[in-house]
């Protein structure tokens, strides 16, 4: 009995320790959580043959499942397969630091023990709580319910999973509960299992997670932002700055990302996590994506490195940080050449649908800071005065390209702030990707597309396959709109000016399809199709009344038809119960029920009147019927010999007779009979 | 019905999961709370009726040893026109209790149940009320009928074969020599004492009469006739253990006397006086007199009762504690001993064996270790 309630509670404990498998895979985290839970059951076990250690239980099974969780995870600080001290403290840091390690990471994590030992501890934690607590088994399913919260908390399993997992912890619970005398487990599984089911109907909203706000804290200070540098590294065209080797063509690498904006400088959102094991494409991402790699080669040079769009995973010596909603990679303790292999996803397939996309509506369109009037006049002429759509976004991108110029030379404008965009849109007309991919980003966002700003190089045309090198003067910046379904798409209507022309990529391809496809300069954009409008409802309070209105009389009714059938089914009911009994109280149930059918048939019926007396009273057949009945009523009641089941029959075929004969009147009055309140 | 105090918790943990899962979003919380309220809504279902049946118990015996085997037969019929679901009948003997799983009853059927009755403790043990649970297998719902009849069970103390000693009255010398050996019996005058009714008025001593002015009788008694007397201990002084040992041994005594045809009687400290005449009906009488006895509440009685002093022949046994013992009590055993043809003490082994002049005392650990050592130096 205790042994199984043990193997009930470690067994319920096990399960919300496995539900962090999403987060560590769950290759990772099986073997330490097995471990650790065979080594509390193995402490309990230990203690049951040597009564003498009872006391000392706890203090037993926490050593215990410490060991068995640095032979699992830590072997490699273990000497002759021993802990040292450095398992000891590689412990202590599983207990302070390995979760909030997990939090900032992308997930799923890499599977490294600094980062999943919270989670085998845990389970220890709260198995060795849960055994202590066995001779309450409401009370020792509570650390491991703590711990299912817990892993909610971190990551929620999804609907269709939630229902056997539940159902799973419920078995290991009920186990745990289950009495000696086990009686209608079928009834208790049976509705179990059929509430568990039905909350697969009720829609539950976005989990939280404590990760929402948990954010790698990245060194500071911070480095010149590369969007400063772009006329500077124009300069000097010639230095190499990292070279690749990909498995295709690459359009463009990114380094950052700015989506910040407060009139004088672009900033970024400081959003970087640890990059795990591997991401998953962003969920706004609806349209199919092809796997893509790359071994990239930085000798020097700033803390981000090349990256692409929508990074999978990164590979090598580097253990880099990521902004998932920008792609961008960064390596804050840097030192000297880095070597890594990018992994990354691409859209692919049937783009065609992409010119008439809508922008996405999930994504604010962003800051402006002060927007000097004519600027806003010049985004309303730029887009055509259309609605932010991304073929609005492609003619402000074919506006910018046609009237402004590429900057080239040794006097290369520079700053991105309004000061410097106000020159370039309205009087020079003349800079480089830095000027033209910010104006782009500020006019977009004027007319209500979500745009933001993103740096990086131009991916050399020559080599598609072999070693490409990517040099100072293929830096870019380049705006990128939010698409509805697809993502972040970058323009480059600098590089489209410049008539460098993009590679070949799927992408690429689509938007260069697209331009062509745009009207020409002088018509108006055509109007995306729109979807039907719902009518407007007329008034909120008329609307209030007829709702409140409609609820009160359909409960009226209800109530209504309720009050008008409980009448007819109670009498059933009655009727039904009267026939169940047997001997005496069955001839006087026989009574019962032929003064009621007459008392509702409108007989003058008085307390205390007898089968006689009724019959007095009445008129016609039924009289005969009572008489009938009045002889079986006396023989039962007055000849001491009681009644057999015979008498009871007889005594309601008088019944079913005088039911018979009523059954004769007119059908106002059985009508009448059938709801009257007697 | 009524839910448990986990079904309670249960409810209330229900509740909050699926508040916690929709307000936080977790799919999991939700269906586990849902799966917790289902069998919350089962053990409803299952305890929601109380078992309507009719229960007869029958014990037998009902007299029985202690850690002897006492039966008990609950027979339970359905009278109802439903089927009846499985459920637990308790039944309570003393402070220990009896638990029978009833399988389903069909309509009008009857099923026995036989199970043994735990006799180890000694007294008059009163069974039942019988009780009738039903709960769901989870122990969330419980619903409990009470069926009020009730039987006593009888735990007599274990007795042990034995050897009776025989031990007859001190002959008299005051009417002259007496042969120690008379081959048809004797008679001894005990004392001459005031008539009372029922008297033989042969046995009228018409001096003493004279003399007095009152009615005045012999009291005869046949000196060869064997009489055992038992005083048992009862006093608060004796430790539980040591006390239910002595029961013991002083039931093993009396029986095996009474058994013997002598004429016996059981005395305690703490006032119980039962004397009888031998016989099977005797050794029932003592047995429930020892069945029923238990450590004085007061403390401080003296070991040898009032009664006793008026009283005297045969063998007398007393079965105490060498702990309880004090010098009184040794004091009033030395007056006693005259009275007496022979005197034992029997003691436990803890403490020091009293020292009482003219009698025996034997030293045991236990009461089968008192028996060996009666049978070696008395029987």
């Amino acid at each position: 009995m205790t042994r199984g309630r043990a193997v009930w509670v470690l067994l319920a404990t096990a399960v919300p320790g496995l539900l962090f498998a999403p987060v560590f895979g769950l290759r990772a985290l099986a073997p330490p959580v097995l471990a650790v839970v065979v080594a509390c059951y193995a402490a309990f076990e230990l203690c049951l043959r040597v009564p003498a250690l009872r006391p000392w239980r706890p203090l037993l099974a926490l050593p215990l499942g410490a060991f068995a969780l640095v032979e699992v995870t830590l072997s490699d600080t273990t000497r002759g397969g021993l802990p040292t001290a450095a398992s000891a403290g590689r412990l202590v840091a599983g207990v302070t630091d390995s979760w909030q390690l997990t939090l900032q990471s992308t997930w799923p994590v890499r599977p490294e023990a600094d980062l999943l030992l919270f989670v085998p501890l845990l389970v220890l934690l709260a198995a060795s709580a849960g055994v202590e607590l066995l001779r309450w088994p409401g009370a020792a399913a509570l650390p491991s319910l703590a711990l299912l919260l817990l892993s909610q908390a971190f990551i929620a399993v999804s609907g269709a999973v939630a229902v056997p997992v539940a159902l799973a912890y419920g078995v290991a619970v009920a186990g745990l509960f289950l009495s000696p005398a086990r009686s209608a487990v079928a009834l208790t599984a049976g509705l179990g299992v059929v509430a568990g089911v039905a909350t697969l109907a009720v829609p539950v909203g976005p989990a939280y997670s404590v990760r929402q706000h948990q954010f790698a804290q990245v060194p500071l200070p911070r480095e010149v932002s590369p969007l400063t540098e772009v006329a500077a590294r124009l300069a000097d065209p010639r230095t190499e700055v990292f070279r690749y080797a990909s498995d295709g063509p690459v359009d463009r690498w990114r380094l950052v990302v700015l989506d910040r904006f407060d009139g004088v400088t672009w900033t970024a959102d400081d959003r970087y996590r640890r990059l795990g094991a591997e991401i998953a494409p962003p969920a706004g991402m609806a349209v199919p994506t092809t796997p893509r790699a790359a071994r990239i080669t930085v000798p020097g040079g700033p803390r981000w490195l090349p990256s692409q769009a929508v990074p999978t995973s990164v590979t090598g010596a580097v253990r880099p940080f990521v902004d998932q909603d920008a792609g961008t990679l960064m390596l804050p303790e840097r030192a000297g050449r880095v070597e890594y292999e990018l992994r990354w996803r691409e859209p692919s397939g049937d783009l065609s649908g992409l010119a008439d996309a809508a922008v996405s509506t999930d994504v604010p369109p962003g800051d402006v800071g002060t927007v000097p009037d004519d600027i806003a006049a010049l985004a309303k002429e730029a887009t055509r005065d259309a609605r932010p759509t991304f073929r609005t976004a492609l003619v402000l991108e074919q506006y910018l390209s046609r009237e402004y110029r590429v900057a080239t030379g040794a006097e290369l404008p520079t700053g991105s702030g309004w000061p410097q965009l106000h020159e370039f849109l309205l009087e020079t007309k003349r800079g480089t990707s830095e000027q033209f991919a910010a104006s782009y980003v500020v006019l977009a966002r004027i007319v209500g597309i979500p745009a933001r700003l993103a740096v990086g190089y131009r991916a050399p045309r020559a080599p598609v396959t072999g070693e490409a090198v990517v040099r100072n003067g293929d830096v870019l910046a380049w705006p990128e709109v939010a698409v509805a379904g697809v993502g972040w798409v970058p323009l480059d209507p600098a590089g489209t000016a410049g008539d460098a022309g993009p590679a070949r990529t799927g992408l690429a391809e689509v938007m260069a399809k697209a331009r062509a496809e745009l009207p020409p300069p002088d018509e108006r954009l055509p109007d995306p199709p729109v979807a039907a409008v719902a009518p407007v409802d007329e008034g909120i309070s008329g609307a209030w009344v007829r709702d409140v209105a409609l609820c009160g009389s359909s409960g009226l009714l209800a109530l209504l038809v309720m009050g008008l059938l409980a009448v007819p089914v109670a009498k059933v009911v009655r009727t039904a119960r009267r026939r169940r009994l047997t001997g005496v109280r069955g001839v006087v149930g026989a009574w019962w029920e032929a003064r009621d059918l007459l008392r509702a048939h409108g007989a003058r019926v008085t307390p205390g009147m007898t089968v006689r007396d009724l019959a007095a009273v009445s008129a016609g057949p039924v009289v005969d019927s009572l008489h009938r009945l009045a002889c079986h009523v006396d023989a039962a009641l007055w000849s001491g010999a009681g009644a057999d089941d015979g008498t009871v029959a007889a005594a309601w075929q008088a019944v079913a007779e005088i039911r018979g004969t009523l059954a004769g009147q007119s059908f106002g009055a059985r009508i009448r009979a059938a709801f009257a309140l007697r | 019905m009524r839910l448990t105090r986990r079904g309670v918790c249960t409810l209330a943990a229900a509740v909050v999961l699926i508040a916690l899962g929709l307000v936080a979003g977790y799919p999991l919380a939700v269906a586990l709370g849902a799966i917790a309220l289902g069998a919350v809504a089962a053990a409803i279902g299952v305890a929601g009726r109380g078992p309507r049946v009719e229960v007869i118990r029958e014990l037998f015996p009902d007299r029985v040893e202690r850690d002897g085997r006492a039966g008990i037969t609950l027979r339970v019929h359905n009278p109802g026109l439903r089927r009846q679901g499985g459920f637990t009948a308790v039944d309570r003997i003393g402070q220990d209790r009896v638990t029978v799983a009833v399988r389903p009853l069909s309509p009008g059927a009857e099923h026995p149940y036989v199970d043994e009755l735990p006799t180890g403790r000694r007294g008059r043990h009163q069974v039942g009320p019988l009780t009738l649970v039903r709960t769901d297998a989870l122990g969330l719902g419980r619903s409990e009928v009470s069926l009020g009849a009730t039987a006593t069970l009888w735990v007599y103390p274990r007795t042990h074969p034995v050897g009776a000693v025989t031990g007859g009255l001190p002959l008299h010398h005051h009417d002259g020599e007496a042969s120690e050996t008379s081959p048809r019996g004797s008679l001894d005058i005990r004392e001459v004492r005031p008539y009372v009714p029922g008297d033989e008025v042969r046995h009228l001593h018409w001096k003493a009469t004279a003399r007095t002015g009152q009615l005045m009788v012999r009291d005869y008694a046949d000196p060869h006739r064997p009489q055992f007397t038992v005083l048992l201990d009862d006093r608060r002084e004796v430790g539980a253990p040591e006390f239910e040992e002595a029961v013991e041994l002083a039931a093993s005594l009396v029986v095996a006397a009474a058994k013997a045809d002598h004429r016996c009687r059981l005395v305690t400290s703490g006032g119980v006086d039962v004397g009888t005449s031998s016989g099977w009906d005797a050794v029932h009488r003592y047995l429930e007199e020892l069945c029923v006895v238990a450590r004085t509440e007061d403390a401080g009685l003296p070991l040898v009762p009032d009664a006793l002093a008026r009283w005297g022949g045969g063998t007398l046994v007393v079965v105490s504690s060498s702990t309880a013992v004090s010098a009184g009590d040794r004091a009033a055993l030395v007056g006693v001993r005259p009275r007496y043809a022979d005197v034992i003490l029997l003691v436990g082994l803890p403490g020091a064996a009293p020292e009482v002049p003219g009698v025996r005392v034997l030293r045991a650990a236990n009461a089968v270790d008192a028996i060996r050592q009666w049978q070696t130096v008395i029987a």
